[in-house]
């Protein structure tokens, strides 16, 4: 993978050294972005939890589309866009995505749960593909993503207090991190010294490991890992079914992205 | 402008790699803290009701087990008054990786697990460090807080 790495960057390059009429320069971006994950783990966690309490749950956990999680980016990049003409267009950068969900339950006694999916991403991206009349670009996307995720599992009481702690062996802070490639497609157009452009994206973990969302930082009777089967949690009061998890690989899969961004125009000497 | 570029983007990668949350978290506790409130409530679903509270209940220290060594490890000693009257503290723990609680090793009991006792942190400023924990009553629906407020 890293000789293609190689050549993309080359295409990017060669534009520089064969001193042609390109508009180039570092940028700045913000905007929205959209995770999205496998959701079957997760699911079937939410199904065996709301079973589990059937008849005491009036407010029950909702199950995850596959676009759970959303929140913002912000980031820095050198972009190529002729701005005459069309031709070559190409961007390598940075970002730094959050995105957040939560899904809540409430029971009879007033008491309830708050689970919390948290993905935190360093985007690097490579782009290289065709401007259209100056203003418009079609990039096709070769990304790479570190994701870290984490779900903090709480309980709520009565009083509104958020409780992470020991006295309930579900409620921790579940990490779990990916490495992964992210391949697609790029869309964008320039006003002045401003683009508009959108991703979109897929996940590819690049090793595909089995590795769980686990808390370690409690030493508990019950498994570390964040059950997948909450029935299954339950029963297994001496942790021994370490099977019972969910699986970080599982939180890749379709992003969005739809951001604004800025040129810097250092002048020319 | 070559020059303003590489600046740039060299910070902007020193803001990538520079932190560590939960050791800046652990730093952060370091020292001597003055325990402004200490306070037990029992929460239900009627409401809370406080069973003991005491403003200037004494000190904590905290301090990593071996001077100067990165990590999460805090140990902490001091003098808490309490509702049987004034005791003395020590213990060791750590700050978790997402800088979101205290874990207190050994805290409910002295077997090797199952024994922590741990707190969320609501509120760690250099100068203010708010947390809580929670314990089961016996009662179903029914639990005790204990609130522990501290400043520099």
């Amino acid at each position: 993978m890293k000789k293609y790495y190689l050549w993309i960057w080359l295409l990017l390059v060669l534009p520089i050294v064969s001193n042609a009429q390109i508009s180039h320069g570092p940028t700045i971006h913000v905007g929205y972005q959209g995770s999205g994950i496998k959701p079957a783990e997760m699911n079937e966690f939410v199904s065996t939890f709301n079973q589990h309490y059937e008849g005491v749950i009036p407010k029950r956990l909702k199950s995850y589309s596959i676009f759970p999680s959303h929140g913002f980016n912000a980031g820095i990049g050198y972009r190529f866009f002729k701005r005459e003409s069309g031709g070559f267009t190409g961007y390598a950068g940075y970002s730094y995505a959050q995105t957040r969900n939560t899904n809540s339950a409430t029971f009879k006694n007033g008491i309830g749960y708050d689970f919390g999916m948290k993905l935190r991403d360093h985007f690097f991206y490579l782009e290289a593909g065709a401007g259209i009349r100056g203003r418009f670009f079609i990039n096709g996307c070769l990304d790479f993503l570190f994701r870290k995720t984490t779900i903090r599992s709480s309980t709520v009481y009565q009083d509104g207090t958020k409780s992470i702690g020991s006295e309930y062996d579900i409620n921790g802070m579940y990490t779990g991190t990916t490495n992964a490639f992210a391949p697609g497609i790029s869309l964008g157009g320039r006003v002045w010294h401003f683009f508009i452009v959108s991703r979109l994206l897929y996940t590819v973990p690049i090793v595909k490991s089995s590795l769980y969302m686990t808390d370690y930082s409690v030493l508990r009777f019950r498994s570390h890992d964040f059950p997948q089967d909450f029935e299954e949690f339950l029963v297994d009061v001496t942790g021994e079914n370490q099977e019972n998890g969910i699986k970080s690989d599982g939180f890749n899969g379709l992003l969005l992205q739809l951001n604004v961004e800025f040129m810097i125009p250092f002048k020319k000497k | 402008m070559k020059n303003k570029i590489a600046v740039f983007f060299a910070c902007a990668l020193l803001s990538m790699f520079s932190c560590d949350k939960s050791d800046n978290m652990r730093n952060r506790f370091l020292g001597t803290w003055d325990v402004k409130l200490f306070q037990r409530e029992y929460i239900t679903q009627e409401g809370s009701e406080v069973l003991f509270s005491k403003q200037d209940a004494g000190y904590i220290t905290f301090e990593a087990p071996f001077e100067g060594e990165a990590g999460q490890e805090l140990d902490f000693s001091g003098s808490l008054e309490q509702e049987s009257g004034t005791s003395e503290i020590e213990g060791s723990g750590q700050i978790d990786d997402e800088a979101s609680r205290w874990i207190i090793y050994n805290g409910e009991c002295s077997g090797f697990i199952g024994c922590d006792l741990t707190y969320t942190i609501t509120k760690a400023t250099t100068r203010k460090l708010e947390m809580f924990t929670m314990a089961y009553s016996g009662t179903p629906g029914e639990h005790y807080k204990l609130t522990l407020k501290m400043s520099k």
